[in-house]
């Protein structure tokens, strides 16, 4: 943005010397219209325009400059947004209806706390009821030289020793 | 700047400002919201006419800054708002004399068909008298682009404006 007050070097601040350029004598037309008075500022604007001024911070200004310019990229990026969210909470909602649903289908209430309690003592009552496993009486261990006998006996099922003649 | 001082500037110069600024934009919101960014501008910066020869020079530049900058804004709102068909402002004061009145309207539709660089040149030249070197200034524009764009834009003038002058002579 232009900086108002920049007035280095400026032509207003030059000393009025030089003769005027393209200057001609105005003509009756010119003179006429020359002559029509303009309107004078409302004199109900001068209390408006001269109130005291509140300071704006700096970056609101900026905010404007930069918004104005394409306000339809703005709205449209705000309605993506909104469309977003909304379905992103809609899909939330769904979710969390259809997990209810299930719970309430399944006979049990929205206490997870009590459910997983309920399992607890089912799990519990299950073990509790459950018949011991019949315990096999421990062979004592046989030695080295018994494990040899089935296996020369299997041995002779599927080839029997020639018989000595 | 304070606050006597900026009273001062209104007294002297707030007029000739509204009429330039209403000359550009046509619209009396747009002149007062131009004057409210002039001096509000004034208010907030204290030494902004220390060094200033021709303060109405000036302050007419800062005047017409601000309608450009109003004017683009103004633009960017348009391409998504259809604005509404609204009557533009009165330029001139009310006259009793029907010819005068008359003359006055004609002026002001004349005016307002001119492109805003040559409305702004004439108005400077008519209404505030100033040299084309001051308006050159004023505008930041070379000089011989001032006097050439008066010279249009009278031009276009006379053409719109001869058959009422010569009869109202």
């Amino acid at each position: 943005m232009r900086n108002f007050f920049d007035h280095e070097k400026d032509p207003l601040m030059k000393p009025e010397n030089q003769p005027p350029l393209f200057e001609a004598a105005p003509d009756a037309l010119e003179q006429r219209m020359a002559l029509q008075v303009m309107r004078s500022v409302p004199s109900s604007w001068k209390a408006m325009i001269l109130a005291p001024h509140r300071s704006i911070p700096a970056w609101i200004p900026a905010c404007r400059e930069f918004l104005i310019p394409s306000p339809w990229t703005w709205a449209s990026l705000l309605a993506a947004w909104v469309l977003v969210i909304g379905l992103d909470s809609a899909a939330e909602r769904a979710a969390r209806n259809g997990a209810s649903l299930a719970l309430r289908d399944s006979g049990r209430g929205d206490f997870p706390l009590q459910n997983w309690q309920h399992q607890q003592a089912l799990i519990s009552a299950l073990l509790e009821e459950a018949p011991a496993p019949e315990r096999q009486p421990i062979a004592p261990p046989r030695p080295r030289s018994s494990l040899r006998g089935p296996r020369f006996g299997r041995l002779s099922f599927t080839h029997p020793m020639p018989s000595p003649v | 700047m304070s606050r006597s001082l900026l009273e001062q500037l209104y007294e002297e110069h707030a007029d000739a400002l509204f009429a330039f600024a209403l000359n550009l934009t046509r619209a009396d919101a747009d002149a007062r919201d131009v004057l409210q960014d002039i001096f509000s501008r004034l208010a907030r910066n204290r030494n902004s006419l220390e060094g200033i020869r021709d303060v109405r020079g000036y302050l007419l530049r800062l005047t017409h800054h601000a309608v450009v900058d109003l004017i683009r804004r103004q633009d960017a709102r348009r391409r998504t708002v259809t604005a509404f068909a609204v009557q533009p402002a009165e330029l001139f004061a009310r006259t009793s004399d029907p010819d005068e009145a008359a003359f006055r309207i004609e002026l002001a539709a004349a005016l307002s068909d001119l492109p805003p660089d040559q409305r702004a040149v004439v108005h400077l030249k008519l209404w505030e008298g100033l040299t084309f070197e001051r308006i050159a200034a004023t505008l930041e524009i070379p000089l011989h682009t001032a006097a050439s764009r008066y010279r249009y834009g009278i031009d276009k003038l006379r053409v719109r404006l001869r058959p009422l002058y010569e009869e109202l002579l």
